[in-house]
């Protein structure tokens, strides 16, 4: 029996653990830890609510506007706005957060997960012309590695000519992310941490200018998903086929819907393009009920408080707690374990009907000769996440039409209330959720619980493994120093540890040769 | 398209760039230092920007400069509140500071800038000890008392830019 320990996960965002043991060659026990404190809920108590869709932006630098959207749907219902947002306000939210799904899945797979596929060294004795390639093999000559290791060893299967491509292509992708980022700014002003999401709207107006130029911005990025994007992911699902059948988790899927097409003031009701609901692993979608939603933390560093909805949440830290060892909650829904993502997601359209995205899944599937339940692995979370992208990105230039300038963004509100607000959101990699008690125009509580929390959450008091947890356990490990399986199924949910939780133990260098004299 | 035609540089050559999450105490030490900085009256050639914690959206942000100035609170194994200055090539990979919440940190955002092509000429860290890094809004005391003797080192570093241009 070995215990293999990954810590930290390279190449996710923020500090996460993996622990799994391995018994003849098969995962027998995983866990998965965040290894940074996270309480900054704290920080809103007392505050304007108002302050929430500023301050939760600089939870972290991964998706700060997603959080920002979630704060911001939270107060409309405190305010009471919730059910008169202006069509102008409605489409710049979807267009603002539209654009950083492009940015994110983009960046998600060429920077951070295609080099468990893709073996950059082939660039190394590179001869040819292209002045990507070139600058890569001089970064490798000059020993600049850092972005592409550590990495593990063995298993790289792609052609020589294949690595070359994909390794021009995530340069290609740097590019395009940069674009999708200044699409993403055309509307919500300065970014990072965007200044014109609001409750009730957004402070930016479009115009014919940033019209076209968002447009002109989409257009380009469209074309490199088509040309690039999906076809990358469909060469290393050829050669790694075998990752159709291999981390597939908890096959029980929630989506708190995303893409408003109405402001119908209850968000469980509200037509999102895509919808909301729960998704079982024989593809029925059934409604949300958030009501349904608790956090325990049996095996977590916080006080004991059983299931407790987010209303009533609290965030009180003790890492003594015997048996605890993760710094992330344990979400459940009903006390049920759900993955969230754009898999999530992209099932719950599929269940619902939506023709584009069952003739995108649909065509996948068939040129791998694979059944639906195919997606319910490493692959299937790659191409959902692929197929996304398209199709948002097409949808966004029809919205972008649908504006009008000269037309109100913001609907204006009381600041005096005694009320409650709930903002569920997708952000990129999955359900976000915010909930704020507003008591004398102050904030009485807050909690969010974020997409990673669902995912990479520990074991429950009934001692259900969370879905990260689930995808390990059963996985064959061919060679336990080079454990890859493990890496490229954690990988696959798109982990955010940052706002999961927060960092704690720094790794500090001495650097006293280059202290300033104070004068 | 070739990548040069996507972005349009119209924008000040120096960069005075401000990183840190606001929400870790004294990590809020370069945002402290730019608000006094956007008190003085520094020439159009210079752009004051905060960008918070999100270092692979900088690259963005620090395309097309001929120089960039960072301030950041930087873990040195010294004091609290002493100061740094260093250049990026000046450190060994992951000394830097990257303590920010991020793996694809500042420096490894650097380095995928100039695959790019996106990557200042002259890139400068100002940095300050931390004492206090947990959750909270404000500086500690030992940290707030180094702010005015920081702006004067990012004043030095845009005077040295200009002299050089003469």
């Amino acid at each position: 029996m070995a215990k293999i320990v990954i810590d930290p996960i390279s190449r996710v965002e923020g500090h996460m653990k993996i622990e799994a043991v391995v018994e003849n060659g098969v995962v027998k026990e995983a866990k998965s830890s965040g290894m940074m404190y996270r309480g900054l809920e704290n920080i809103l108590l007392g505050r304007d609510p108002r302050d929430a869709a500023r301050i939760v932006q600089r939870i972290c630098g991964v998706c700060p506007t997603s959080h920002g959207l979630a704060a911001a749907f939270a107060l409309d219902e405190a305010y009471g706005v919730n059910g008169s947002i202006t069509d102008n306000g409605r489409i710049l939210r979807n267009l603002i957060q539209g654009a950083n799904y492009v940015q994110s899945h983009i960046l998600h797979f060429y920077q951070l997960a295609a080099l468990d596929y893709v073996d950059v060294t082939a660039c190394a004795d590179y001869k040819g012309s292209d002045s990507d390639l070139k600058k890569v093999k001089d970064f490798i000559a000059r020993g600049h590695l850092g972005p592409f290791v550590p990495r593990y060893e063995g298993d790289y299967r792609l052609s020589k000519e294949e690595n070359l491509a994909a390794v021009g292509h995530y340069v290609k992708a740097l590019n395009m992310r940069r674009l999708a980022h200044d699409a993403v700014a055309v509307f919500g002003g300065k970014m990072p941490h965007n200044m014109s999401i609001v409750a009730g709207g957004v402070t930016a107006t479009p115009t014919i200018d940033k019209i076209a130029g968002f447009i002109w911005r989409m257009e380009q990025l469209i074309d490199f998903i088509n040309s690039y994007y999906l076809p990358d992911v469909l060469m290393v699902a050829n050669r790694y086929s075998d990752y159709f059948g291999i981390g597939a988790g908890c096959k029980q899927f929630m989506s708190f819907g995303c893409f408003d097409l109405d402001t119908n003031p209850d968000l469980t009701k509200r037509q999102r393009w895509l919808p909301q609901g729960i998704v079982s692993s024989d593809l029925k979608l059934t409604r949300l009920d958030p009501s349904k939603i608790t956090e325990e933390v049996a095996n977590s560093w916080f006080k004991e408080t059983g299931p407790v909805h987010p209303y009533d949440g609290s965030t009180d830290a003790d890492r003594e707690k015997a048996g605890a060892y993760s710094w992330i909650k344990s979400p459940r829904y009903g006390g049920e374990v759900l993955e969230v993502g754009p898999l999530a997601r992209m099932l719950a359209s599929y269940a619902s009907g939506d023709k584009a995205v069952q003739g995108q899944v649909n065509a996948v599937l068939g040129k791998f000769n694979a059944s639906p339940s195919a997606l319910f692995s490493v692959l299937g979370r790659h191409a959902s996440r692929a197929i996304e992208t398209k199709l948002v990105a097409e949808k966004l230039k029809d919205w972008a039409l649908e504006l009008q300038p000269g037309q109100p963004t913001f609907t204006d509100f009381n600041l005096d209330v005694n009320s409650r607000g709930m903002g569920l959101h997708e952000a990129p990699r999955g359900a976000l959720g915010h909930w704020i008690v507003v008591e004398g125009g102050k904030t009485k509580n807050y909690q969010a619980v974020v997409p990673t929390t669902w995912n990479a959450g520990p074991m429950d008091a009934k001692g259900q493994p969370g879905p990260i947890e689930q995808s390990l356990i059963g996985t064959k490990v061919k060679d336990e120093r080079n454990p890859f399986e493990l890496v490229r199924i954690v990988r696959s949910y798109d982990p955010c540890l940052s706002c999961a939780v927060h960092v704690v133990t720094p790794k500090g260098e001495n650097l006293g040769r280059f202290i300033v004299g104070a004068e | 398209m070739e990548a040069a035609a996507l972005f349009a540089v119209d924008q000040p050559p120096l960069l005075v760039m401000a990183v840190g999450n606001i929400l870790r105490m004294d990590d809020g030490f370069g945002d402290a230092v730019l608000n006094r900085l956007v008190e003085l009256d520094l020439p159009d050639e210079v752009e004051l920007f905060d960008a918070g914690t999100s270092a692979i959206d900088l690259m963005e942000v620090f395309n097309g400069r001929e120089k960039l100035i960072v301030i950041d609170a930087v873990r040195g194994g010294q004091e609290p509140g002493t100061l740094y200055r260093f250049s990026p090539q000046e450190v060994e990979d992951g000394c830097l500071p990257m303590n920010s919440l991020h793996q694809v940190g500042l420096l490894e955002t650097l380095k995928l800038g100039e695959l790019v092509d996106c990557k200042p000429q002259e890139t400068v860290v100002i940095g300050c000890q931390p004492e206090v890094t947990g959750l909270g809004i404000g500086l500690s005391e030992t940290v707030k008392a180094q702010i005015e003797r920081a702006s004067e080192l990012v004043l030095q570093e845009i005077n040295n830019y200009f002299a050089s241009k003469i």
